[in-house]
């Protein structure tokens, strides 16, 4: 459907047509566009990982808008494409976030990571474990439900709101909830086992 | 997204909308017997209340009074302070909290003692409020035999604590098992802790989760009861009791499973696990690993294990004997008094804790014990063996739908609590079993067999609107389930007229609830199922699916998988009925696992009548794992069998045939389930034998023959098409063609709409009239069929056998 799909890797800086193609499922995509956001992604993710709290200081949703006017050098043409490059700086959070989390394992140092940034899971980050967890049950909810998981990984890496999530995804508000209060339960369920 | 996913979707957040004491119960009624999705929303309950009590700040009193912990915190290690007492080790932790060994740290009195902390952020508020409320009650129970609560209070961190004395003991079935203690000294035991139940009992307090880890036995053989701290008060000041999701479902009654009323019944049952456990080893409900299971059975009300059967030679080492002697020592009595505790209906058990004392008590002097083997219930069940009603070997699912209907209905109710009409309508219950076993204590008894359950049920009939007058839709309700146990036990045409009166009193009633009239529909058309009158029966149907697509869309695949059955039966076209049936698979519904295979049989068993042995054979196989489970099969797995057994027939595979049927025969007789006939079996099978060339068909058939009064059409022909092939082989050859020819036409003239039932009865006429040298007629025969196969399979299936037999006998 989308004539870019065919076209394999984009030159340039040509974000938007890269975004079409990863939400189309081409998961090479994600790399190239990883290579592009990495540094300014990275700075961003750092704020989680000394254990700062960035919900004060910084809006990730401006953050990534920025980012995106950086990259891209235009307005974000259509909610689609904003909604991919949302989708895809959580992704890329999470990707980083978890891959610094793996090596400090690996060199046997504490993993000091702040999750979450939303208030509706705050037990979550309490644990050294729970990074890895987090990655691991979000792709076991995308198998069985990908919009709850979407939300999820927006709130949960992005730190958006759920009003700025529903923008994002298009939804409205409610639905957001909605599906919050099952995904958080799923999580809990995942993360904290009874007994 | 995957439809199970999204059904426990729709659970998940309505459940949220119900109140949270009544949840429980309320997704029991949902999900009727498909444990797997309600454990799944279950869980997801479960895990929605730790998330927010987990993410929560405390409650702003214990806040106050807080050294200010953050939310979530973990429960004080050892060395802490709490309150007055100092920690010393950790004893153990459970789901609700720690128990710590612990001292005062103030020195007034020198006392260790144990000390359990409470996560109050995940019992939540209602938890800690009523812990309140109890706690005082719970300090005057002093007991031998019960462990002393001598404080409590709410620590810094916000959590409740509660001071016991400290036991040292073992859990009582390690403590069993430590010593390999022979029956007698486990009975000593058991009736300690019976003391102290009974005690509490008496001071109005129900355990409500006796279990052996609450069982402390101390080395001198003392018992002592933990864990009255999670008991409930029988009479709360509101009337309303709280239900918290504390239970252990491996000692939990039928009742508690279902989120109702805790009694000292409740007690009584668990009291029954426990001992049952002591004496064999073994969980009464099967496999204790996998609960999952057996609570579904506790749930269904099935019987548990005989316990001599239970034992193993390890079980029977552990207490000191041998597996032989074991048995014989659990077997009769013993067993008697286990069985009574375990009754699925709380009216059935022992009345009171001190009962079951007595009659130990009464045992261990070898006296004859009170309880008996034959409960009422257990004679009506014997009853309905000996009177099955002669129903059409298929009529199965109907009732296996209505039944659940019924069970989901009356627990909705109660579940709904709407306080005074579900007391009205237990007190109903109550009485009517009450007088059931005052019945036995009447002079009558021991004319054991002149008692008829029917007797038991015409007396509630006969009482019910009088006693429900100022409540008709509680008593249209009921009328329903009496209605479904008449049918049930053989007594249809009093179903029906229970029924019908439930409508109309139904009708008195503004703004009842949508869900009874369906559901009464559905019964009506169960008890007129049963009296073969089909057309009828297909009518209610239709009715009560459109009630249901208004009213109760929960009950709408049931709904419309029975009137696809009716329709086949009352000779409705096969295609019209298999589009039902695809109709009904779209709607997910409560038990689907089980509603799938059920309705993919019957799918089956029409792909198979409209020519597509294939196709059929398919289906059947897809629903078959699933009906036959892992132990003991479903009790629909029979009409899987029949249908793979007339596929075998058609390709002439008799043997097989053969095999199958007696398959199903033997589960229908074994099981005794009032509702499916043996003799229509027994008839089917002998034709198969019969075409194996087993001669013994004969006297098979005339075994039967004469108890069979067929009604309906459609039995009316099978009866006379099997009579038909087994006289053919092995009787009388004029008998053979009176019996076909009588079969053809009333295919012609009742089932016109189901031309195949004729494809198979021509086949069979043509090969008799070969056999006998009337080539001509053969031939006529074989045209005839031809053209019923033209109608029934369309050009689709050339290489249908029958249809290749009637053709190459025209060539």
């Amino acid at each position: 459907m989308d004539a870019g799909t065919d076209k394999g890797p984009v030159a340039g800086g040509d974000i938007t047509q890269l975004l079409r193609q990863w939400g189309d499922g081409r998961d090479e995509a994600f790399r190239e566009l990883l290579s592009l956001a990495y540094d300014r992604l990275r700075l961003m993710a750092s704020a989680h990982m000394r254990s700062e709290r960035p919900d004060h200081t910084l809006q990730p949703t401006a953050l990534v808008a920025e980012l995106y006017l950086r990259l891209a050098g235009a307005k974000l043409a259509s909610w689609q494409d904003r909604e991919h490059f949302y989708s895809f700086c959580a992704r890329a959070m999470r990707w980083i976030l978890t891959d610094h989390a793996k090596a400090r394992c690996r060199e046997k140092r504490r993993v000091e990571l702040r999750l979450p940034l939303t208030e509706d899971i705050r037990w979550l980050g309490e644990r050294e474990q729970d990074t890895f967890d987090l990655d691991r049950s979000l792709s076991r909810l995308e198998e069985i439900d990908p919009r709850k998981a979407k939300i999820l990984e927006l709130r949960v890496y992005l730190g958006c709101t759920a009003t700025e999530a529903a923008g994002i995804l298009n939804l409205s508000k409610a639905t957001v909830d909605r599906d919050m209060r099952l995904a958080c339960a799923w999580l809990c369920r995942e993360l904290r086992p009874e007994r | 997204m995957d439809p199970l996913w999204q059904r426990v979707e729709e659970l998940f957040y309505s459940a949220l909308e119900q109140p949270e004491s009544e949840r429980e119960a309320w997704l029991v009624s949902q999900t009727g017997y498909d444990p797997a999705v309600r454990e799944e929303v279950r869980s997801l309950l479960a895990a929605d209340r730790r998330n927010s009590a987990l993410g929560a700040p405390a409650p702003a009193a214990e806040r106050d009074a807080a050294a200010t912990d953050g939310p979530g915190v973990e429960l004080p290690g050892p060395g802490q302070r709490i309150g007055p007492y100092l920690t010393e080790r950790l004893l153990g932790s459970g789901g609700m909290g720690k128990v710590y060994l612990a001292r005062r740290a103030d020195g007034q009195f020198d006392q260790t003692v144990a000390l359990k902390v409470m996560a109050a952020h995940l019992a939540g508020e209602e938890f800690v409020r009523g812990f309140r409320n109890e706690r005082q009650l719970l300090a005057a129970l002093a007991h031998p035999n019960i462990t002393r609560l001598l404080d409590g209070g709410v620590a810094s961190s916000g959590d409740p604590y509660l001071v016991m004395e400290y036991i040292e003991g073992r859990p009582l079935d390690q403590y069993c098992a430590q010593r390999k203690l022979p029956v007698e000294a486990r009975i000593r035991l058991f009736l300690q802790i019976c003391d102290a139940v009974e005690f509490a009992h008496r001071n109005l307090i129900v355990h409500g989760d006796l279990k052996p880890a609450n069982v402390l036995v101390t080395a001198d053989g003392a018992v002592k009861l933990l864990d009255f701290g999670t008991a409930k008060l029988l009479r709360d000041p509101d009337g309303k009791v709280t239900q918290f999701a504390l239970l252990t479902p491996r000692y939990a009654s039928p009742e508690q499973l279902r989120g109702e009323l805790v009694n000292t019944l409740s007690d009584v049952f668990s009291l029954g696990v426990i001992l049952y456990e002591m004496l064999t080893g073994a969980w009464p409900f099967g496999d204790p690993k996998s609960t999952a299971d057996g609570v579904d059975r506790v749930l269904r009300g099935r019987e548990a294990t005989a316990p001599a059967q239970a034992v193993s030679e390890d079980a029977a080492a552990e207490r000191s004997t041998s597996r032989l002697r074991l048995r014989r020592q659990i077997e009769g009595d013993l067993s008697t008094i286990v069985l009574k505790m375990l009754e699925g209906e709380p009216a059935h058990r022992y009345g009171s804790v001190r009962e079951v004392k007595e009659d130990l008590q009464r045992f261990r002097q070898g006296r004859p014990v009170h309880a008996r083997p034959h409960s009422a219930w257990y004679a009506a069940r014997k009853f309905v063996a000996r009177n099955r009603l002669a129903v059409s070997a298929t009529a199965l699912s109907v009732v296996a739908l209505v039944s659940l209907t019924i069970v989901s209905v009356y627990e909705s109710a109660q579940a709904r609590a709407q306080a005074v009409r579900a007391e009205r309508v237990s007190q109903f219950a109550e009485y009517t079993f009450l007088s059931a076993t005052s019945f036995w204590d009447s002079p009558l008894r021991g004319k054991r067999d002149a008692i008829q359950f029917t007797d038991i049920l015409d007396n509630a009939a006969e009482r019910l609107g009088k006693d429900l007058r100022d409540d008709p839709e509680a008593e249209a309700k009921l009328r329903g389930t009496l209605g479904g146990t008449y049918s049930m036990l053989g007594e249809p045409a009093k179903g029906e007229r229970q029924v019908l009166l439930g409508i109309r009193t139904l009708r008195r009633v503004r703004n009842a609830s949508p869900r009874i009239e369906p559901m009464l529909y559905q019964i009506l058309c169960g008890a007129l199922n049963f009296q073969g009158r089909f057309a009828e029966g297909l009518a209610a149907c239709r009715q009560s699916v459109a009630l249901c697509r208004v009213g109760d869309r929960d009950r709408l695949d049931g709904a419309m998988h029975d009137t696809a059955y009716m329709a086949v039966n009352a000779g409705e076209p096969l295609p019209e009925a298999e589009k039902m049936y695809r109709d009904a698979l779209r709607i997910p519904g409560p038990g689907w696992a089980r509603f799938i295979s059920i309705t993919d049989s019957r799918l089956g068993m029409l792909r198979l009548r409209q020519g597509d042995l294939e196709g059929g054979e398919r289906l059947l196989r897809e629903a078959e794992p699933f009906l036959r489970g892992k132990g003991e099969p479903l009790i629909e797995i029979v009409p899987v069998l029949y249908a793979r057994a007339f596929a075998e027939d058609v390709r002439g595979r008799y043997p097989e045939a053969v095999r199958l049927m007696s398959e199903a025969l033997d589960l229908v007789t074994r099981r005794r389930v009032a509702f499916m006939e043996p003799d229509n079996l027994t008839l089917q099978l002998a034709a198969y034998e019969a075409l194996a060339g087993n001669p013994e068909a004969l006297s098979r058939l005339r075994g039967v023959e004469g108890r069979l009064t067929p009604v309906a059409a459609v039995d009316r022909i099978k009866h006379d098409l099997y009579a038909g092939i087994v006289e053919a082989r092995c009787g009388s050859k004029a008998a053979a063609e009176r019996h076909l020819r009588s079969a053809l036409a009333t295919q012609e003239k009742e089932m016109s709409r189901q031309p195949d039932i004729s494809v198979e009865i021509s086949v069979r006429l043509m090969e008799l009239l070969r056999a006998s040298g009337r080539e001509s007629e053969a031939a006529q025969a074989a045209r005839q069929g031809l053209l019923a196969a033209q109608r029934a399979y369309g050009s689709y299936f050339p290489e249908h056998p029958f249809v290749v037999e009637m053709r190459k006998s025209l060539r």
